[in-house]
């Protein structure tokens, strides 16, 4: 008999939790409807909200842990981060949806957005598979981009994490076997040069979670080491002024890097 | 504040601390559980009381929390004591910390029979051969003590890091494909997790960090890929066990979504393993061909499809089979020589 009671009581809690969700999760949507006219401000304003930052990441991860994408906000997070000066961004979705939508999802929503953000300035967005070389741009163009705005976005999925550090394994177990290795050389800094997603890229410094799940689904689990994990507000697409309140929140976080 | 001087603590719970226990143990209860104990500086020097001070108010922490853990029926506790970036630290406070574990360690080994009592296996994960020799020693003794205890795991890591543990795992199978042990082909996901200082291990099913950071700090990145990842704002010195019950309460709002992506992962998984021991993919390395074949044999002289599809079954299932063998002889040698080495570290102390 208690223990009846006391499986009702947590399933009356968790219901109370879902439905308080839903409630917020409405308002939430109901006042970005409202709010939507004065969203973004122009690109001189952007970027010198970008100059100001206390710190700004090199590589900032965008971890997708919800149901649907809104491929609106992954083409905002590019373009804004593209005018912050930031130069690599992940996306991540475990089963390859961002993958699979890139050309048809992504793409067109990047140039519009990029359209209405940067007009005439030229801005470079290299869309890049895992570990693979850059492929052609948002805008047309091909290549790194040597413009004043141009950023890589890593298109990633699950293989991208723990498969990729198996696959590493299994090379220099090649190697080994072959004779063109000697297994006491592995180390840390040796095999982390190994693996092939976002290559030769500097670790995430930020991963902005969209979703409420909170678990990060295999995200670059060898360079997510000293990553600040924040979560964008869920259940609504993202402002400007959640991004630039998320980057002004990992601006004042201090690594003590052990010491 | 009295310090406990013991790591099996008897703390009574309150009458309302155990009716919420009991509620939120109906439902689903996290079999491991991992903590980044934060905080102890920071506490120290808000209670103007020294570092060290503030680190043996952590330890009471951890045993009041153990504490809560088995009430609860986690079965494994995973704790993040020291990194190796530690070390970094100033040389007294190294010192202070290292003068704390001794004790603690040996408290530990002093509580031999309530560990027994409680069933409670003790191992340590990191790269123990950074520490003092002294501590080396009595980690290999608390391990060695407690390796048959079977009801509850604690794993402390000490002087750890997961990038040094996961590239240790891939040296030790790459040293096994250099003996001969293993092929290279033999190299999975499964194999590689079974090298880790947490073999043997469920993935943990919660992580909780506290003190406000919202990072993982080099701990258990290979295992926390599809774990519930709890950050609060509390220092570690102040962890209450309604911080904990929010940390499960949080656990079970997130577990369907996180068994569903941990269930298509396991499927995807299995799916590669097994591909890995296709005939043809056997062996990348060395020789690519099985006996019988040549590259000059024609394949409209061989039998019919249906039978070639058979002989292939059959190949595969008994290449399968010898990759199995040659990976359980492998990890078979590979714990008997880290067992051989803690009872070598042991016998030189006495």
């Amino acid at each position: 008999m208690k223990q009846l009671l006391y499986s009702l009581l947590l399933k009356l809690l968790h219901l109370l939790f879902t439905c308080a969700e839903l409630v917020y999760g409405a308002v939430q949507r109901l006042m970005w409807q409202f709010s939507r006219v004065p969203v973004t401000p122009p690109l001189a304003d952007i970027c010198a909200n970008g100059r100001q930052l206390a710190k700004r990441p090199e590589h900032l991860g965008v971890i997708l842990v919800e149901k649907d994408i809104c491929w609106q906000t992954l083409a905002d997070i590019i373009l804004w981060s593209t005018a912050y000066g930031i130069h690599y961004v992940s996306l991540y979705d475990r089963s390859g949806r961002v993958r699979a939508g890139a050309e048809q999802q992504l793409r067109p929503h990047l140039e519009r957005r990029r359209r209405a953000l940067f007009g005439a300035v030229p801005c470079t967005v290299s869309l890049v598979e895992g570990g693979a070389e850059p492929g052609p741009t948002a805008n047309g163009h091909s290549g790194d981009g040597g413009g004043q705005y141009h950023v890589s976005v890593a298109l990633l999925w699950e293989p991208d994490g723990v498969g990729d550090m198996v696959a590493a394994a299994r090379r220099l177990c090649s190697e080994v076997a072959s004779g063109a290795r000697r297994a006491d050389s592995i180390d840390r800094h040796m095999f982390g040069e190994q693996l092939r997603a976002a290559a030769a890229w500097p670790d995430p410094a930020l991963a902005i979670k969209l979703g409420p799940v909170r678990a990060l689904l295999g995200y670059l689990p060898w360079q997510l080491r000293l990553t600040e994990v924040l979560d964008a507000p869920p259940r609504r697409p993202l402002l400007y002024r959640d991004f630039h309140r998320l980057l002004t929140a990992y601006g004042g976080i201090q690594q003590r890097m052990g010491t | 504040m009295a310090v406990n001087m013991t790591w099996i603590s008897d703390k009574k719970l309150t009458w309302y601390e155990s009716v919420c226990m009991n509620v939120l143990k109906t439902g689903q209860v996290p079999r491991h559980v991992a903590f980044i104990m934060d905080g102890n500086r920071r506490y120290a020097k808000r209670n103007h009381i020294e570092k060290t001070e503030g680190h043996a108010r952590g330890f009471t922490k951890l045993s009041e929390t153990l504490k809560w853990c088995r009430d609860l029926g986690v079965t494994e506790v995973t704790v993040y004591a020291f990194s190796i970036e530690n070390f970094r630290r100033p040389q007294s406070e190294i010192d202070g910390i290292m003068n704390l574990a001794r004790e603690k360690f040996e408290l530990l080994l002093k509580e031999r029979d309530k560990l027994s009592e409680h069933g409670v296996c003790i191992r340590f994960i990191g790269d123990l051969s950074l520490l003092p020799a002294d501590i080396q020693r009595q980690t290999a003794e608390v391990m060695l003590m407690t390796r048959n205890n079977k009801a509850a795991r604690l794993n402390i890591a000490f002087s750890y890091t997961a990038r040094e543990e996961i590239s240790r795992a891939v040296r030790d199978v790459a040293a096994g494909v250099s003996d001969g042990h293993l092929w290279s082909s033999d190299v999975t996901e499964r194999l590689v997790e079974q090298c880790l200082y947490t073999r043997e291990s469920p993935r943990p099913d919660l992580l909780v960090r506290t003190s406000g950071e919202v990072r993982l700090s080099d701990f258990l990145l290979w295992q926390t890929t599809h774990t519930c990842i709890f950050f609060t704002e509390v220092l570690w010195p102040d962890f209450s066990i309604w911080h904990l019950f929010s940390a499960v309460f949080t656990y079970q709002r997130n577990y369907d979504v996180i068994q569903a992506a941990r269930a298509d992962r396991s499927l995807r998984r299995l799916q590669h393993s097994t591909d890995g021991l296709l005939p043809g993919t056997a062996r990348p390395s060395d020789s690519m061909t099985r006996p019988g074949d040549s590259a000059g044999e024609s394949l409209d002289s061989t039998d019919s499809d249906s039978e070639c599809a058979a002989d292939d079954r059959v190949d595969s299932a008994s290449q399968s089979a010898a990759a199995q063998k040659r990976v359980q002889s492998f990890l078979s040698h590979l714990d008997a020589a880290r067992w051989g080495r803690l009872e070598s570290l042991v016998a030189e102390g006495s």
